[in-house]
């Protein structure tokens, strides 16, 4: 059957990542601290992000391309990253994506925010 | 997101769409591109690029997707999808829009009046400061009611005006008025008016439309200032607005008044039942209502008064200054009374103000309507709750026979909460479409229930149509009802099982919750009709038992009218010599039996009164106030033959009698409160309390009969020959006719013109429409309880035979394997109307207990039935569960005329 629920409110579950099995809802919002991170770097497109999420991670994590742009859009919305346009050499209209002074303290926090979930759930793990 | 960049995105969409499929066909171009490097075909790695991306257009979309403008197209095409899916089902829309249209037009005509009789302030600024003084009953003296409830003499008025500076901006008064008022050389006419105190406007805070208005100045000698200002719709109608209307001489009463200016058009008056056509200031009063007494009598107590609070002055602090400010004030009233006892003279002192809240002014229709109108809005009401209940019953009725296109919607990826979002808003447009129609029933229902309610639209100030304030309320109530019966299907629809509907497995099996939800929907329907059909039977047998009162005297063929001589100008004498013949030669009419006149009229909701001291007897029982308390008629000698009021002891006045001070007929009540048992005839008693003089004598008794209202409990009761009164203004004529009372009227009315051709002659009207315009109030009632009542069981029948017929359409094959295996086609009838039965029954199971408990709301409504009576709810319960049975009876019937053979092939 159609995967109906691909389709729910797709502001609620943008943030789903592929990994052979979809990771659930502890790691929504995850997407948003590996794109600021990667946007830590220096200006990009979101065809690069994917990319590079996809080469750091060892193919591990692999964005799904169809959460991408509408997450891009919605960080974009809330100020933390701001876009402009280039011309490739294929002369295509690309859109690079750069991070804002806003969008680098989002990014601390996040990291912040990650750091502590994972070792708490480290810690429970370890708990023998 | 903030609004300022919506609104820019809204202009920047095309920009905002072309960026976005660019940056999706540079990913895409990139990706095929990676995919053709690693040794993919063209065709293949572009089909993979675009796997991976998924749905561009629902991603362009999300990426947009906070933009008004997208929120609002999307809203745009869903309302044309309820558009076109109501279209889809004619007769349901047709029957859910309509029956919306009758609640909701209900609901705003009986608003509309509410609002303006009962809730709205007057038309003036910061209304809330306007206090009502009221003073306590009864006063020593003369006292004439006005309607209100209190009243003031002139001079105590004055005196409390002039001391209370400090509590109040001003004190107002005012005393309705009627007077005959003539134009240059028109006919004369009736008007009604305010007699009004100089500073009447300034302490409302009303500016002139035209001219000028009253000050103090213009009400400081009496009968010094012969100046009129007209009311806005008397000016307009009478005047056709022409503003040279100022300083002309007009007559009022005969005699000449200028006038000096025009009142503002939202202005009515003190009064929202009464628009004023015209002010006269107080000054003018023995003028314009000739009575005996001075304006400056201290014992004739009849101006009404509303203060203005001073900013930051409560009515508690007012009132309490004021009490200590009144008793005063009064001791000067003591000095004209006639030798007070001392006992009586403590209790004067004691006598306080009250202050209640006077922003919406005086309203003698607001006692009289706003009970029965708070009934009549509950009953709307409950009309409008089962429309919802109704049209939600029939949305999830077709939101189960759309299961399967919800299910095809959903599994070609809508989602539920944009299904249930399409389903609220197709509510939403359902009802948007019935409150269209309900506002349009209101706008042409409220003339007519205007007219039923007998409001005389022109010199009532009640406007027929609703108002902006009314129709946002009827707007919030459409919504809100749109919502209401949106959600149920709504939430109906988010519990479709995909798979089995599409299967179509079981095309009903999924939703037998729906069964049990329609059920208890029409079980409330039947249970609030139960509580319509109930209260209509109510008032409709309180109607019926008011009409069978028997009020004492032969109400056919008895006409009536009135004519006020004084106002003409007539001396006493004359007033007296032009009663007399007129009653002579209205008798010598053909056609008519007899004539009799009397000075108060009957079951007119007037009365006149005092203390009596009759011979021998001491009231012990009763309110002290009330003990020795008769009221008085003066009439002419065949009033009681005219009338057809049965004598019981002695004898009528005889035209011996006509002048004679000293005689008086008593009714039989007057015996039984003062000397029951005895034979009063010959016995006397006195006008007044205490030492008064036994100076009349009781020369009959006639039986009882209803006085001022239908509903009153008669009181004692004397008459005295009216030649015999010292003050004489209008005269009531009643008129007892051989045949037909329509063909007298003309005939009356031109012998009134013939013997004073400037005398206007009021309310010529037949006896028995006197007492159908007394109980307007109670046929109204009646009449309109009588029609939700019938609404609401229409709509009944309506929600219990959808039930029915869904039910039996889900027991199709159930009931066919019944027949089959040799159920009689009777039994299955049975069945059927059992199951209707029993739905009837549990509502009014469930309404029972509803009844009883509202009960004493509409106690006062009633007259001579008891709210609770079984009788009452028994019989709305038998109606109601023989409408179930015939609701359930045509499903019934095709249920027994299920083909077994074609109900056991079907799947």
């Amino acid at each position: 059957m159609f995967p109906a629920h691909r389709f729910l409110s797709l502001g609620i579950y943008a943030t789903v990542f592929r990994m052979g099995r979809m990771l659930s809802k502890p790691l929504q919002g995850s997407l948003n601290l590996l794109i600021l991170k990667t946007l830590n770097r220096g200006p990009l497109h979101g065809y690069g992000i994917t990319n590079h999420i996809q080469q750091i991670s060892g193919d591990v994590l692999q964005v799904e391309e169809g959460s991408l742009y509408p997450a891009l859009h919605r960080m974009e919305q809330e100020g933390w990253i701001t876009s402009e346009w280039a011309v490739s050499d294929t002369n295509r209209r690309v859109r690079y994506y750069k991070l804002t002074a806003k969008g680098k303290k989002q990014l601390f926090r996040e990291q912040d925010e990650w750091r502590e979930v994972t070792a708490a759930v480290a810690r429970v793990l370890n708990f023998v | 997101m903030g609004l300022l960049n919506k609104l820019k995105n809204t202009f920047r969409r095309s920009a905002i769409e072309r960026d976005a499929s660019d940056e999706l066909a540079w990913h895409l171009e990139q990706r095929t591109r990676e995919y053709i490097d690693a040794g993919m075909s063209a065709e293949a790695a572009c089909a993979e690029a675009r796997k991976q991306l998924g749905n561009v257009t629902l991603i362009e979309e999300d990426t947009s997707d906070s933009d008004l403008f997208v929120w609002l197209e999307s809203l745009k095409r869903e309302v044309f999808l309820a558009f076109r899916m109501l279209w889809r089902a004619p007769i349901v829309t047709a029957v859910a829009a309509i029956s919306l249209a009758l609640g909701i037009g209900a609901n705003t005509v009986v608003f509309t009046l509410m609002k303006q009789v009962v809730l709205d302030y007057l038309p003036v600024p910061n209304p809330e400061q306007l206090v009502i003084l009221h003073s306590q009953r009864p006063e020593e003296g003369h006292t004439s009611s006005n309607g209100m409830d209190s009243s003031f003499s002139y001079p105590l008025y004055r005196d409390l005006d002039a001391a209370t500076h400090n509590i109040f901006q001003g004190i107002l008064a005012f005393y309705s008025i009627n007077a005959s008022f003539a134009a240059a050389t028109d006919a004369t006419e009736t008007v009604h008016g305010e007699l009004v105190s100089g500073n009447f406007f300034r302490v409302l805070r009303v500016a002139p439309w035209r001219g000028r208005l009253f000050t103090a100045s213009d009400d400081q000698t009496p009968g010094g200032n012969p100046i009129i200002v007209l009311g806005y719709g008397f000016w307009k109608q009478k005047f056709g607005s022409d503003p040279a209307v100022l300083n002309r001489t007009i007559r009022l009463n005969s005699r000449p008044y200028v006038v000096v200016g025009v009142a503002p058009p939202q202005f009515y008056g003190t009064d929202v039942s009464y628009r004023a056509d015209i002010f006269v200031p107080m000054c003018m009063k023995t003028d314009v209502v000739p009575t005996n007494y001075k304006l400056t009598d201290r014992l004739d107590h009849w101006a009404s008064l509303i203060g203005r609070l001073q900013p930051g002055v409560t009515a508690q602090q007012a009132a309490a200054a004021l009490n200590v400010l009144y008793p005063h004030l009064r001791d000067q009233d003591l000095a004209y009374m006639k030798s007070p006892s001392a006992e009586f003279k403590t209790n004067f002192a004691k006598k306080r103000i009250e202050l209640t809240p006077g922003g919406k002014g005086f309203a003698g229709l607001r006692d009289q309507l706003s009970n029965p109108l708070r009934i009549l809005m509950v009953m709307v009401g409950i009309v409008l709750f089962i429309t919802v209940i109704n049209v939600a019953n029939l949305l999830v009725a077709r939101c189960v026979a759309r299961q399967r296109e919800m299910a095809i919607r959903l599994s070609i990826g809508a989602g539920k909460a944009m299904l249930s979002r399409q389903l609220i808003i197709e509510s939403l447009v359902l009802a948007a479409l019935g409150g269209c129609a309900g506002v349009l029933i209101a706008y042409s229902c409220t003339p007519v229930l205007l007219r039923l309610l007998s409001f005389d639209l022109s010199s009532a100030s009640i406007s027929a149509h609703p108002d902006w304030r009314v129709l946002l309320i009827a707007a919030g109530v459409t919504f809100a009802a749109g919502f209401a019966f949106g959600l149920l299907p709504a939430w109906q629809s988010t519990r479709t099982d995909v798979a089995s509907s599409l299967k179509n497995e079981n095309s009903y099996g999924h939703t037998g919750g729906s069964v049990w939800l329609r059920r208890t929907l029409v079980v409330g329907q039947i249970a609030l009709s139960l509580m319509l059909v109930t209260a209509a039977i109510l008032f409709t047998r309180s109607l019926q038992n008011l009409k069978n009162v028997n009020v004492g005297f032969n109400t056919t063929h008895l006409i009536k009218f009135a004519v006020n001589p004084l106002q003409a100008g007539y001396s006493l004498p004359r007033i007296k010599s032009f009663g007399e013949n007129l009653r002579q030669q209205l008798a010598a009419l053909p056609g008519i039996e007899s004539a009799a006149i009397a000075t108060v009229p009957v079951l007119e909701d007037d009365d006149e009164g005092g203390d009596v001291t009759v011979e021998g007897a001491t009231v012990l029982s009763g309110e002290e106030e009330t003990r020795n308390h008769a009221l008085r008629n003066f009439v002419s000698p065949g009033y009681f033959s005219t009338m057809q009021i049965p004598l019981i002891a002695g004898r009528q006045f005889r035209p011996s009698d006509l002048d004679a001070s000293n005689v008086a007929i008593v009714n039989q009540t007057f015996v039984n409160h003062f000397l029951p048992g005895k034979n009063l005839v010959g016995m006397h008693f006195g006008r007044g309390s205490g030492r008064a003089k036994l100076d009349q004598t009781i020369i009959g008794v006639v039986a009882d009969s209803k006085h001022s209202t239908i509903r009153e409990q008669v009181k004692p009761f004397t008459y005295f020959p009216y030649l015999a009164s010292d003050r004489l203004a209008a005269l009531t004529f009643y008129v007892r006719t051989r045949s037909a009372d329509e063909a007298v009227m003309p005939e009356i009315r031109a012998l009134v013109h013939h013997v004073d051709s400037s005398l206007p002659i009021n309310d010529l009207s037949s006896m028995s429409a006197v007492i159908d315009e007394s109980l307007f109030v109670e046929r109204s009632l009646g009449f309109l309880s009588i029609g939700f009542a019938l609404l609401a069981t229409l709509l009944a029948i309506v929600g219990l035979y959808g039930v029915m017929a869904y039910s039996v359409t889900r027991r199709y094959r159930e009931l066919g394997i019944r027949m089959a295996i040799g159920a009689s086609p009777k039994l299955v009838l049975s069945m059927v109307l059992r199951e209707s039965i029993y739905l009837g029954i549990v509502g009014v199971l469930c309404a029972i207990p509803c009844v009883i408990a509202s009960a004493s709301y509409v106690r006062s409504a009633l007259y001579g039935v008891q709210p609770n009576s079984p009788s009452s709810w028994l019989a709305a319960a038998a109606l109601l569960l023989t409408v179930a049975l015939l609701a359930g009876f045509v499903p019934a019937w095709n249920a027994a005329r299920i083909d077994p053979h074609a109900a056991l092939r079907v799947e």
